[in-house]
């Protein structure tokens, strides 16, 4: 086996101590278990490439959730797995997601997934607890624009989920 | 309802097998991303584009008939024209996804790279694909019935046969390259426009 660098294992070990941002925004993005692979792959790839260029001027947790964002925007999804479009996820099987989450997981994860992909980053860096600024400079709005959107996209998910 | 508190409870277990655990996966994981797969094809057609004027060169030398010659130096020189744009433009696409960019400046940086490069290949294509099909029309003459171009011109059949190929070729080929950009990168291109449609307009809402 090939001897790790010191570099690839502090990358590797810093990624697997925020591996659930990953875990998170594929789940959110993706359905089929062959897109989660390519799309884990791909952040994956892209980290790695990325990381000589990382310099701590932000946590790692933040750059990561950056860079995972940049490449699921950026990423080319086939068009036989595009069941993550707003309104396509009726008949996938979410519930065999995430065994040993809750049932309001679960739907709350179906809710998101409803969502249009760009109100999906925004609710899940917001529930990440990014503040609104910092939730603006990741996405590319405005603070106030950000404040509205979370707002509402909030409201709707909580009458989805009590509905 | 406490949605932090629900969204907590995601991303505890391992997703599709789970993240590259050691270095020789870390070695070997290959990208899928379009921006690697327009650096990849650029470096190829730029090689290819290489290989191919040296070809006409080749023929050139071959064929010193001062039509072919004249076909293939425009051919040549439109070629070294494109080599060397699609050198710099393989330059500017960055190698990997850059996290110090907002979502919107990246996908906008990447529906430009991707767009340019197409419209780069189209250009090329509308250049140079209808005096090679002439220039390979007169060789082929040459090399097929063994007569002189001055011979095979003599014959009105000859020029319009060549220029009724080259319009066809021509089309078809531009037609063939568009469906196939289309295929490849239409749903991922409309797909970066949408998002940076949505995004744009709310700026542009805000400030009005």
């Amino acid at each position: 086996m090939a001897k790790e660098l010191p570099q690839e294992k502090e990358f590797l070990q810093l990624v697997k101590q925020h591996e659930r941002i990953i875990y998170k925004l594929v789940n959110v993005y993706a359905v089929d278990e062959e897109e989660k692979r390519d799309l884990i792959q791909e952040i994956m790839y892209q980290a790695w490439k990325g990381y000589a260029g990382f310099q701590g001027r932000s946590a790692f947790s933040t750059w990561l959730y950056r860079l995972s964002l940049n490449t699921i925007f950026t990423f080319r999804r086939k068009e036989s797995r595009n069941g993550t479009k707003a309104g396509a996820v009726a008949a996938e099987p979410w519930q065999d997601e995430q065994a040993n989450s809750s049932l309001e997981a679960k739907m709350l994860l179906k809710a998101i997934r409803e969502l249009p992909e760009l109100d999906r980053a925004l609710i899940s860096l917001h529930l990440d607890g990014y503040a609104h600024a910092e939730i603006a400079e990741v996405v590319g709005l405005t603070e106030s624009n950000v404040r509205v959107r979370v707002h509402r996209i909030k409201k709707h998910l909580i009458t989805t989920l009590n509905g | 309802m406490d949605l932090d508190k629900i969204w907590g409870e995601l991303g505890k277990e391992p997703v599709a097998g789970g993240l590259i655990k050691g270095q020789s996966q870390l070695k070997n994981v290959k990208s899928l991303h379009p921006l690697v797969d327009v650096r990849n094809n650029l470096r190829i057609t730029n090689v290819w584009g290489i290989v191919i004027s040296i070809g006409y060169i080749v023929l050139m030398m071959l064929y010193p008939y001062w039509q072919v010659l004249l076909g293939f130096s425009v051919v040549l020189t439109f070629n070294i024209v494109f080599i060397v744009q699609g050198i710099k433009l393989r330059k500017q696409i960055p190698r990997s996804v850059d996290a110090g960019h907002s979502m919107l400046q990246e996908m906008k940086m990447h529906h430009s790279a991707v767009t340019k490069w197409i419209d780069n290949q189209i250009y090329a294509a509308r250049f140079v694909f209808p005096v090679a099909a002439a220039s390979g029309f007169m060789m082929g003459g040459i090399w097929g019935s063994g007569k002189s171009l001055e011979l095979l011109f003599t014959k009105p059949v000859f020029p319009i046969s060549m220029i009724a190929s080259a319009v066809v070729f021509s089309f078809a080929g531009i037609w063939l390259a568009r469906k196939m950009f289309g295929i490849s990168y239409k749903k991922f291109l409309d797909r970066l426009k949408e998002n940076i449609d949505q995004l744009e307009s709310q700026h542009s809402s805000e400030i009005s």
